[in-house]
């Protein structure tokens, strides 16, 4: 009897001690992924419209958009939102002021391929949005990066998602 | 877009566009090891669709609603590399039980699946498509699928190449190996083409 | 064989990936970028490290018959708390191995050195046997992913934001390299390149993925004909 019940107890305990480790584990690690995870994104926020102070989350749901959050003082809104691109999703925060105009652009953590999809991170690719009325574009008004089609047209698809949501807010205003 | 056809794009994309094998190198042991004989790489596909199939089937009620709803989704490495070890010794011994000539044909590969990045992978894989893609019960176990039919293609277009290869002379040093992973490259080059096309057939 | 030949022999002499074959998943999929294949090395060697320890010292614990899922479970806790302590400290190179992060659980190369070294040999040896057959994967994977960084993107990234321009932005990159294509071409002329230098010095070394290294087989008798095509139907 001992013989056939050693393997399931040891097992059992093997599981259930590896759990509790997880768990201890995860009571100490998950506050700081979670506060990590939303200074990151402030930041992020912050650097796009640096006129704001504090950021508020737009309730409402947009299509392709993962959130909307509007600056308390006024100074406009910062949407991201995201469409799939060669691996994985592209997630576009693009950042509005008050008068409807674009302030900046920022893509970040993509896992497009490096020196070709993952240009569309660099500067030289977002400026190009920069200064521009919020209005959806096509794939032909903008300048795409060579070899990365794919790419390009996913940060576009996403960054037409934020102007399609700034638009509705604004109208809803 | 309608059920069938977002359906129908999710596995297509994942045979073609997103082909586990040759784009994603998730299960490349199995690839370069048991591809050498066409009959034994249809074999152990066969046996990882079915595996693939089936471990999301469960891998993915598990999560949505018993680890996350208690906060427990820091789990699901743990849990579901169990699920698919057990999942694996069950089939198995019901195959052995019941029908012995699948066993027959299936069986020498079901304990290698286990340790198959493949099928972890594609239910890890899935339980992050449900907030990044929304995909529900449904479309994981078709995504599933798709990812099986997708080594499925892999194999058995490699186990093509390498029997070409076996009358090959390469430079003595690529010999074996070298040689093996070089062709993979080319069979990985053709699959690149096909990067958009599925997206672009549906959406006109 | 002495405490240090234990170490050193995962470094070169019996290094994982390029001399045993394993854990050729990651090796093509994360070494886009040099830090991507040193992040992905160290963290597999933790979890190799804490799993052979653990499992050694549950050696005589651990049946038999349930050992494969108990080193299973052993591991995949480990990688789950590798995971954590990431996304804590390096967010970023989180977000860069995605899957293949968790993925370490069914690694060849620590369930392998689990069933061949850490399940009969005393825990010190089993600590040093980890250490080296960890930087040995760390080693191939740095070489592979810095060569792919560089002839790829033209740049070698150390660690996040310490980049350098090895080629001039001025030429274009060999943007192939990065893509999978370029993985499984790069990753079969450094095993020739290996095979090569092992031949100069006298030695025939024939590489094969096979299921001799795949610890798996070690309970299924049958399978590994199957896997080399002899066996089977």
């Amino acid at each position: 009897m001992m013989k056939l019940l050693k393997p399931v107890i040891v097992l059992t305990l093997i599981c259930l001690v590896a759990s509790a480790g997880l768990a201890y584990t995860n009571s100490v690690t998950a506050p700081i992924i979670e506060e990590n995870e939303r200074i990151a994104a402030d930041t992020a926020r912050k650097a796009l419209l640096p006129e704001a102070d504090t950021f508020s989350e737009v309730e409402g749901e947009f299509e392709g958009v993962t959130d909307a959050y509007r600056a308390d003082n006024g100074a406009g809104y910062v949407i991201t939102g995201t469409a799939k691109g060669y691996d994985g999703q592209v997630p576009v925060m693009v950042a509005f002021d008050p008068d409807g105009t674009v302030v900046s652009v920022y893509i970040s953590g993509t896992s497009e391929t490096p020196g070709l999809g993952k240009k569309v991170e660099e500067a030289g690719f977002l400026s190009q949005f920069t200064g521009l009325a919020a209005k959806t574009l096509t794939l032909s008004e903008i300048d795409a990066i060579t070899g990365a089609t794919i790419s390009s047209n996913a940060a576009l698809t996403a960054y037409n998602y934020a102007v399609s949501a700034y638009l509705t807010l604004k109208a809803g205003e | 877009m309608s059920l069938g056809v977002k359906l129908a794009m999710i596995f297509l994309t994942m045979v073609f566009v997103d082909n586990y094998v040759l784009v994603q190198f998730l299960g490349i042991c199995p690839f370069l090891g048991v591809s050498k004989k066409l009959n034994s790489a249809v074999g152990m596909s066969v046996a990882v669709i079915f595996v693939m199939v089936l471990a999301t089937a469960v891998t993915f009620p598990l999560y949505v609603y018993l680890l996350e709803p208690n906060g427990l989704g820091y789990l699901n490495t743990i849990a579901f590399i169990l699920i698919i070890a057990t999942l694996v010794q069950l089939v198995e011994t019901v195959l052995k039980k019941f029908i012995p000539s699948l066993y027959k044909a299936l069986g020498v590969y079901l304990p290698l699946i286990t340790t198959n990045c493949a099928i972890l992978g594609v239910t890890l894989l899935n339980i992050d498509n449900i907030t990044e893609n929304g995909y529900g019960f449904l479309e994981s176990v078709v995504c599933a699928a798709g990812a099986g039919v997708g080594f499925m293609l892999a194999m058995v277009l490699f186990a093509g190449v390498r029997q070409r290869l076996e009358e090959a002379q390469p430079p003595k040093p690529f010999e074996g190996l070298p040689i093996t992973l070089v062709s993979a490259s080319l069979v990985s080059l053709s699959f690149m083409s096909f990067g958009g096309i599925i997206e672009a057939i549906f959406n006109g | 064989m002495g405490k240090f030949s234990t170490f050193s022999k995962g470094l070169l002499k019996e290094n994982p990936v390029l001399k045993l074959v394993l854990g050729t998943c990651p090796t093509l999929a994360v070494t886009t970028l040099a830090f991507n294949g040193i992040g992905m090395g160290l963290a597999a060697t933790f979890v190799l490290i804490c799993s052979n320890v653990l499992i050694s010292a549950l050696r005589k614990v651990i049946p038999n018959q349930v050992r494969i899922p108990a080193f299973i479970t052993v591991i995949a806790a480990f990688v789950t708390i590798v995971q954590m302590l990431v996304k804590v400290l390096l967010p970023a190179l989180d977000e860069a191995l995605g899957v293949f992060l968790p993925l370490i659980t069914v690694n060849c190369i620590i369930l392998g050195r689990a069933e061949m070294f850490a399940s009969k040999n005393p825990v010190l040896d089993s600590a040093l046997d980890g250490l080296g057959m960890g930087l040995g994967f760390t080693l191939a994977l740095t070489v592979m992913a810095s060569v792919r960084e560089i002839l790829g993107a033209g740049t070698l990234t150390l660690l996040p934001g310490v980049t350098f321009q090895i080629i001039p932005q001025s030429v274009d990159p060999f943007g192939i390299m990065i893509t999978p294509p370029g993985g499984f071409f790069i990753f079969g002329v450094t095993m020739a390149l290996v095979i090569y230098l092992e031949g100069r010095k006298g030695r025939k070394i024939k590489l094969e993925a096979s299921c001799s290294s795949c610890p798996a087989a070690a309970g299924c008798p049958g399978a590994c004909e199957g896997c080399d095509g002899k066996g089977g139907e």
